[in-house]
């Protein structure tokens, strides 16, 4: 130090001056840092999402839905599930995913399908396991319209039974969560202004869903639905006793958790609960339209006549 | 002029954990034990959901001339790889490998269209599946 | 300033001020965070263009309506009206929209006899109609129609605000809608321009311009209120005609073949 500030102040004042860079340093260190921690997963900065003016997540855009199916163990062996894969004429995947190794490798390690029970085996009424298997064994060929698999009527999907190959997009309003499927153009409008679910005679394809926010997870409460959807290959439908319950939740820019419990009081004796994720889609991904009864000639092709006299 | 892109890598990895249920009946209407290789010239493609179709004139073995009927993808799927209205214009010949359709008629669902500068749309066969990821064939 | 002139002051403010008048904004509508007009909520009209787009009479199912087409008369060439006729003899197995449940396109899926909702955002609005649980996505984020693209059953529509109306331009049609069930049709050619405008709360004036070359002789207009669903707690519920035809032309069928 030079003699130039040799006064007691001057020396206490030179003291604060150096205390205050070395403070400056250890802070311009210590954010230096913080994104190297952040890589390594081991920070207490908590990743926070955008938010949309009246405070919540902003989950809003394009997604691609992954492992959110019911693909139970001790599955019976049908037709059906026998071409499951096999001979799958097209992509599994129409470009909408993520688009890095990185953030593929992330979805890679999250919790898929069912998760409770944990060993995949579902808990069914016996009667009803019975009846299923039963229905299963009129499907392939099918005995009447009634055996024809949803998917090939175009009926509009539920919550499991659309082809998740297709995009979703998110769009949220001051009073509602909607999730619009690219499969079947069916739009959930999940209303979060406090209403109730309508009357019990009420009774829709994709259910009536209210939702209200926990924290900064979504939680959509799902009853009304009718028994004319299905859950998978070998769960061709479900019954009109279904309640569901699922929960979002934004968990880095490219991922939304999401969980969905399943009660069915009239197949199975315990609740469901099944993982999957909303991984981010492509920039510049649309929502295109797919008009599925317009183009689909399975019915003509299984029944050997069409319904539509005008083309 | 138009880009046909190839399936990456990158989009292979992306096919994990897809629930097995969308293949719209393929087991009520096409049969797995017939399959079928046509080489022939395409007369026309329908951009349709929830299937394309592409039409292709092939000569018998008598010389006859049959309109054969293929079905693929969404054109939803077909848009994103980069496929246009005019890519695959009426004359293109192509190879379609497929599975018959059980009425007997001349339609089969496509497994693979090989086109003349040897890029393929739609490779067949299973999903490939991250290690880790929850296999959802039951 | 002496009585006169402050007369003559207030005179002339009132007159300068008079085009600013008529042509200011509807008073008291709601707005998004934007500041745009918020149309979001459920929405019906109560003409009976879907029947008809001209006058027409009651009948059997058939509500009576005074037409919604400017001029009165679709513009039709001669080749396009004789086919018009066609199909309203043969209306009732060949209105993709009625006898099949196909997606009604544009403009019919505004004015088809269900509520439909708006759910608003500024890049993005979209329209849910309970019939057949249509849907179109109009992006209004400023991009333009995609090159190439085939044909959509309601085709592809780009939006932009023009002070408080919302422009929208439709494209990619599906030439097989029709535009009512009385047979009025259209080419791949259709190209139609909506016009949204809130005229109170509770009101939307819907207009729709119509240009065909293959089948009209000229631009046509049709224009109509929509009128906002006010009822507590209103959604629009489900129309599935696609699964209710399919149980009247199949439920009883036999499958052919099979092993």
């Amino acid at each position: 130090m030079s003699g130039a500030n040799a006064s007691p102040t001057g020396r206490s004042h030179q003291l604060m001056i150096r205390t205050l860079l070395h403070l400056a340093a250890a802070s311009i260190l210590a954010t230096a840092s913080l994104p190297l921690l952040q890589a390594q997963n081991q920070t207490s900065a908590k990743w926070t999402p955008p938010r949309t003016p009246d405070g919540h997540p902003d989950m809003q855009g394009m997604w691609a839905r992954r492992g959110a199916a019911m693909a139970e163990a001790n599955a019976p062996k049908t037709p059906l599930s026998e071409f499951g894969t096999t001979g799958q004429p097209y992509p599994t995947v129409f470009n909408t995913g993520v688009i890095t190794s990185q953030e593929a490798s992330a979805l890679a390690n999250r919790p898929t399908g069912i998760i409770e029970p944990a060993n995949r085996v579902l808990p069914w009424r016996p009667e009803a396991d019975a009846a299923r298997r039963e229905f299963l064994s009129h499907m392939i060929p099918p005995a009447s319209l009634k055996y024809v698999e949803p998917q090939a009527r175009c009926v509009p999907p539920g919550l499991l039974g659309g082809d998740d190959r297709h995009p979703y997009q998110i769009t949220q309003t001051p009073k509602s969560f909607v999730l619009m499927y690219e499969y079947n153009h069916v739009t959930r409008v999940i209303y979060t202004d406090g209403r109730p679910h309508v009357g019990p005679n009420i009774r829709l394809y994709m259910g009536d869903s209210i939702g209200h926010w926990e924290g900064d997870t979504l939680v959509v409460d799902t009853t009304n639905f009718n028994d004319k959807t299905g859950f998978s290959q070998t769960i061709p439908y479900h019954s009109d006793a279904l309640h569901t319950v699922e929960r979002l939740t934004m968990i880095d820019p490219y991922i939304i958790d999401y969980q969905l419990t399943i009660e069915d009081s009239k197949l199975f004796t315990a609740p469901i609960r099944i993982a999957g994720s909303f991984a981010a889609a492509a920039k510049g991904s649309e929502l295109m339209e797919f008009a599925c009864a317009e183009g689909s000639q399975t019915l003509p092709n299984i029944f050997g006549f069409g319904l539509f006299q005008g083309q | 002029m138009r880009t046909l892109w190839v399936i990456t890598a990158a989009a292979a990895l992306l096919a994990l954990a897809v629930p097995a249920v969308a293949h719209h009946s393929f087991a009520a209407e096409f049969d797995a034990d017939r399959p079928v290789t046509v080489k022939g010239t395409v007369t026309k493609m329908d951009w349709v959901n929830p299937h394309s179709w592409i039409y292709v004139d092939v000569k018998d073995e008598s010389g006859k001339v049959v309109n054969w009927r293929f079905e693929m993808g969404p054109p939803n799927a077909l848009l994103r790889m980069g496929w246009r209205k005019d890519s695959v214009p009426a004359g293109t010949p192509v190879e379609i490998q497929g599975f018959r359709a059980k009425s007997g008629e001349p339609v089969a669902n496509a497994k693979q269209v090989k086109l003349p500068d040897g890029r393929e749309l739609f490779s067949g066969g299973s999903a490939p599946v991250l290690p880790g990821a929850q296999e959802t064939k039951p | 300033m002496s009585k006169r002139a402050v007369m003559s002051v207030a005179f002339w403010s009132f007159l300068l001020a008079l085009p600013a008048w008529a042509q200011a904004p509807a008073r008291g509508i709601p707005r998004a965070a934007d500041g745009k007009p918020d149309f979001s909520g459920v929405w019906q009209v109560l003409s009976t263009a879907a029947w008809d787009l001209e006058d027409h009479n009651g009948a059997l199912g058939v509500h009576a309506g005074q037409g919604v087409v400017e001029g009165g008369a679709i513009p039709y060439q001669p080749s396009a009206l004789a086919k018009k006729k066609e199909n309203f003899q043969r209306r009732d197995t060949n209105d993709p929209a009625e006898a099949a449940c196909y997606l009604p396109g544009v403009p019919r899926a505004t004015y088809m006899p269900f509520p439909f909702e708006i759910i608003q955002n500024p890049k993005l609005i979209t329209m849910s109609y309970e019939f057949d649980h249509a849907r179109r996505s109009i992006f209004t984020d400023g991009t333009p129609h995609p090159d190439g693209f085939p044909d959509f059953w309601v085709g592809d529509s780009r939006g932009r605000w023009e002070g408080d109306t919302l422009v929208v331009d439709v494209t990619n049609l599906d030439e097989r809608t029709w535009l009512d069930h009385a047979g009025n049709h259209h080419s791949d050619a259709l190209h139609v321009v909506e016009r949204y405008t809130m005229t109170d709360p509770d009101h939307i004036l819907y207009e729709a311009t119509l240009e065909d070359s293959k089948v009209f002789t000229r631009p046509w207009k049709i224009s109509m209120p929509l009128y906002r669903r006010t009822e507590k707690n209103v959604r629009i519920l489900e129309y599935e005609c696609v699964q209710y035809i399919q149980e009247q032309k199949y439920g009883n069928a036999k499958p052919l073949g099979g092993k």
